[in-house]
């Protein structure tokens, strides 16, 4: 029995050590060629990307792709390590916000346009319009092919509109006062606890950029448009922070105690009435999700102050990127090129526009509900400045709305201590 | 036995095979000593070398990174201190010091009593009790995301306890009570892991010990205060290390829960690391925060280290 | 006579009323603990609908088809597998080597001790992410990403483990194994069969730490795996969290699932720990 064991135990290990050195990944041959691509998680979107994948490994047999979806809030962390590292994914669908915090440190591989199959800069332009792409450049250079642009709509609940005695046509706001005003009507309280909330800000998520949004109604956006000036506290956004404040603590229609993550779908589920976060996307959600607010929405256009000028809420979107480290990197643009391709499929499955014009004014808009309010959306915003360190800007800011909705400080101060934050990393 | 007196010899012979036998002795326990010593040290290098090759060696790296501005490109330029500098005159830096030390507080302590209390509840010789130990083992297996959701959902501002309680605390979204919410809901999350290891302590003590005291007429608290505490002072030293360790290092929790707002008020250093790291992408001031953070740990442990220092009984 | 009978009367009142107290306590904490538990359950069979808005203590419909649901969105198979090989594989290399050096550290004394049971320390201390980023880049240059090794062998030996261990023991008399050693018994046997099986209790409690360490482990297989063959549990259950919504109930439902294992476990090794040392006790 003793002679066994130490015996045995040894030989297990070795055993053990040789299984796993044989495992993981295996080195092709020479010829064929293995591209990595990774993405977020979406439902929709994925599965059509599976079904795109295979057909591409069909057209080009030598060549295999590594498809890999990552949660959205872990693949800025996945990113970084893998380029950081030296190695990453030869393409990688990425937030557009982000961009500048690669490309500014060389990490990005600017875009090969014969490669892509275009003639030059000026044929790859022509596809798309030029609000799509002003957000994937830097410095003049363009690193990322649009792989969805979206932005807010104004939301409502039409039930919730008529049981308390509004009309969700007459009623819609068209101004933030107006949403104050209809707001005291749709937001119930019990004991101090809000059971339904007049309008979900979602703030975590949405605050920043519709903070910009209505900053930039107001007079100035919250940084130059090539992203080297701050303007956090200029009296254009102190007016917008006001507002929230005036919603969150003054006529508290909003209430962010109800979600201090940002991660429940307030408007989905009913506890709101009326919501600024939400794209075209937002109704496949509906339908699949929540069942009885999909019966009840009504869209519009994205609330402006009375007598501010015709600006919606900021775009946003993703792009697929190539990063330096990649060994292959035309066959990673010629990949794009084909995903690009069918924007059609990606809008019809997964209600997401690529940002391309073949789909804006393609056919397959046609039959997309509220379609008219969705396209003027995309041409009343503009996207976010192109700042060196979104992240860091971002928190800074989410910070001092915070501090002003959730802590009571005012929202002068709390602007103030944010421009001073915020000037090391402009 | 040899090395007795030789006939022969004279008088000084003793004294010199004494001394000699004293030498050879010496040296024999020294040669035995050491070898128990290369034994010790044998016992212990499979442990070490891979902790110096996959922790320590990473750590080293990290800490050259804290002295360069490496862009994740290219080489490190070296900076001397300025990172740490930096960071001190960071306002946001400065609150989450004083957020992951209000944590390590809130969070240690009670846990520690708590299991330590728990620990002994379960091992008196009362039926039943097993039940107890597998409910307060369930909190530490269920995976992090479904803890913070369900801990989401209870917090919620019309959620259950504000419902059925009758409150309407901001429990998550109110600078004061999100750091009490976050520390609730640790030590819900890692009572049953104390727990076990608490619970192993003291079953190990041998209970001949309690019983005898208790038959000279000890009370229980007498068991307790004067047998049972100082025989697992080793391991109380453990539990309190680890748990002030967890607290200071903590990030996922609060990152999920309430993002580390609001404004910052529940963001310990280890997230503000995380995020240095991956989302501002400063490498050169997150190991340097991470070199901050460590050394407050080692201080705060070697404090705890003296004063839970063995004993003789 | 009477005065036995008296005895034994307070005797037994005294244990009941003591076993009272006891049940009453734990009974109290055990609520604490065991409503939010209630709630995880009861969260995982609604509908996303009512999830962050009308629930209530008594569920009108249970929803089992969520569990269905969830597990077959993708190959939870196979993740089961890749979580079980490393798990195990990363427990047993933790038990062995933390008990050797715990036993090491804490019934020896050689020159440098100190030193590295410093490190040992340490290494417990260093945040995540700290060594993120210099450890992947360490395991790539040794070619470990996306496979087992790489999975298994940066976390396999933990200084918790170590210190633990070496704390159990040092609460274990010496003269326990004096005696073995004096019988001619070598170091190593001496370890197997004298001083390990007194730490019983500590290494089943350290197993299934360290067990539930690696199956609920999420952030170093984030970064390591490449392909979605080699993903872990965890990694499976971002699926549910998709751009703009996540699916609540189906996520809790597959999290309770993937937890059910680790319970398993200890249940298995609650009988370890709590069997009766009785029998080790020293006499005189």
């Amino acid at each position: 029995m003793r002679g066994y064991t130490a015996k045995s135990l040894c030989a297990c290990l070795v055993l053990v050590a040789l299984f796993l050195s044989s495992c993981g990944s295996t080195t092709g041959n020479s010829n064929h060629i293995t591209l990595t691509y990774w993405t977020h998680t979406n439902a929709t979107a994925n599965v059509l990307e599976k079904k795109l994948i295979a057909q591409y490994e069909h057209l080009h047999p030598n060549i295999t792709i590594n498809y890999l979806n990552v949660d959205i809030t872990d693949i800025p962390t996945k990113v970084t390590t893998a380029l950081a590292g030296g190695s990453g994914p030869d393409l990688f669908n990425y937030p557009q916000t982000n961009m500048a915090t690669l490309a500014s440190r060389g990490l990005l591989a600017p875009i090969d346009y014969s490669a892509y199959g275009v003639k030059d800069k000026a044929a790859f332009d022509a596809l798309y319009p030029a609000s799509s792409l002003s957000g994937f450049s830097y410095n003049g250079v363009a690193y990322g092919i649009p792989h969805e642009v979206s932005s807010y709509v104004f939301w409502i609940n039409k039930a919730e509109f008529k049981a308390a005695g509004l009309d969700p046509n007459k009623d819609f706001p068209k101004t933030w006062t107006d949403v104050a005003n209809v707001g005291k009507l749709l937001t119930k309280k019990d004991n101090g606890r809000t059971t339904q909330e007049g309008i979900e800000l979602k703030l975590p998520v949405a605050g920043v950029i519709n903070f910009n949004a209505m900053a930039q109604q107001a007079g100035q956006s919250l940084f130059s448009s090539n992203g080297k000036t701050a303007y956090l506290n200029s009296p254009a956004a102190v007016k917008a922070l006001q507002t929230l404040v005036d919603y969150t603590r003054v006529s508290k229609i909003a209430d962010p105690s109800l979600d201090a993550s940002g991660s429940s779908d307030l408007f989905g589920n009913g506890t709101a009435a009326m919501t600024t976060f939400g794209g075209s996307w937002e109704i496949s959600g509906l339908q699949q999700n929540y069942p009885n607010v999909y019966k009840n929405y009504a869209v519009g256009n994205f609330p402006t102050f009375a007598g501010g000028s015709n600006i919606g809420a900021n775009l946003y979107g993703f792009g697929l990127f190539v990063p330096k480290t990649s060994q292959q990197q035309t066959e990673a643009w010629k990949f794009a090129r084909f995903l690009e391709d069918n924007s059609a499929a990606y809008f019809q499955d997964a209600g997401i526009w690529l940002g391309d014009k073949a789909t804006l004014d393609g056919p397959a808009t046609k039959d997309f509900p509220h379609w008219s309010t969705f396209q003027a959306a995309f041409t009343r915003g503009s996207f976010f400045p192109p700042v060196m360190n979104y992240t860091q800007d971002s928190d800074i800011i989410l910070q001092a709305i915070q501090r002003s909705v959730e802590n009571g400080q005012s929202p002068q101060a709390s602007l103030d201590q944010a421009q001073s934050e915020v000037q090391q990393y402009l | 036995m040899a090395l007795l007196a030789h006939p022969g010899e004279n008088s000084a012979a003793p004294e010199r095979e004494k001394r000699t036998l004293l030498l050879d002795s010496t040296r024999r326990s020294q040669r035995l000593k050491r070898r128990k010593q290369l034994t010790g040290l044998l016992f212990v290098l499979p442990g070490v070398i891979p902790l110096l090759i996959f922790v320590i060696y990473p750590t080293l790296s990290a800490f050259v990174l804290s002295f360069t501005s490496w862009q994740f490109v290219g080489i490190p330029t070296f900076e001397g201190f300025a990172n740490y500098t930096s960071l001190f005159s960071d306002p946001q830096f400065r609150q989450s010091l004083v957020v992951t030390l209000q944590l390590a507080l809130t969070t240690s302590i009670p846990t520690t009593l708590l299991a330590f209390v728990i620990a002994l509840l379960l091992n008196a010789k009362i039926p039943g009790t097993g039940w107890y130990q597998t409910l307060f083992f369930l909190p530490s297996v269920l995976p992090t995301v479904v803890t913070t959701i369900v801990w989401s959902l209870l917090y919620q501002g019309n959620g259950v306890i504000n419902i059925s309680l009758n409150l309407a605390v901001p429990w998550l979204t109110d600078a004061h009570w999100a750091l009490l919410s976050v520390s609730l809901m640790m030590i819900w999350t890692n009572l049953g892991y104390f727990v076990i290891i608490m619970f192993a302590g003291v079953r190990e003590i041998p209970l001949d010990y309690s019983e005898a005291a208790r038959i000279d007429g000890a009370s229980t608290l007498g068991v307790v205060w004067h047998i049972i505490l100082p025989l697992i002072r080793p391991v109380l030293l453990f539990v309190v290390v680890i748990a002030t360790t967890g607290a200071l290092t903590l990030f996922t929790q609060t990152f999920l829960l309430t993002q580390g707002g609001p404004a910052g008020a529940t963001r310990p250093l280890a997230e503000l690391i995380y995020d240095l790291a991956f989302s501002y992408l400063n490498i050169g001031e997150a190991t340097a925060a991470s070199f901050v953070l460590l050394l407050l740990a080692l201080l705060i442990a070697y404090v705890q280290f003296y004063v839970l220092r063995p004993k003789d009984i | 006579m009477s005065t036995i009978s008296f005895k034994e009367q307070r005797f037994s009142g005294r244990k009941l009323f003591t076993a009272l107290c006891v049940h009453l306590v734990l009974i109290f904490i055990g609520l604490i603990v065991a409503i939010p538990l209630y709630w995880s359950v009861i969260s995982s069979l609604t509908t996303n609908d009512l999830l962050f808005k009308d629930l209530s203590w008594i569920p009108t419909a249970l929803h089992f088809e969520n569990f269905s649901n969830a597990l077959q969105g993708a190959p939870f198979g196979r993740y089961f597998i890749n979580s079980l090989v490393v798990a195990v594989a990363v427990t047993i290399i933790t038990l062995l080597t933390s008990a050797l050096a715990g036993y090491g550290f804490a019934k020896f004394q050689f020159p440098g001790q100190k030193l590295l049971f410093g490190v040992v320390i340490a290494a417990l201390m260093i945040p995540v992410p700290a060594t993120m980023i210099p450890s992947f880049i360490l395991v790539k240059q040794l070619g470990w990403l996306n496979s087992y090794a790489g999975l298994i062998i940066p976390g396999a030996v933990s200084g918790f483990g170590i210190f633990m261990i070496r704390q159990f023991m040092l609460s274990i008399p010496d003269a326990l194994f004096e005696a073995a050693r004096l019988d001619g018994c070598n170091e190593l046997q001496v370890f197997w069969f004298i001083v390990a099986p007194l730490t019983r209790a500590s290494l089943v409690a350290l197993a299934v730490i360290t067990f539930l360490g690696s199956w609920n482990n999420f952030i170093w297989p984030l970064l390591i795996v490449q392909n979605p063959n080699m993903m872990t549990l965890p990694l499976g259950l971002i699926q549910f969290k998709s751009e703009y919504t996540v699916n609540y109930t189906q996520l809790l439902a597959a999290s309770l699932v993937i937890a059910a294992p680790v319970v398993i476990l200890y249940l298995l090794m609650r009988r370890q720990i709590i069997s009766s040392f009785a029998s080790s006790g020293v006499k005189g």
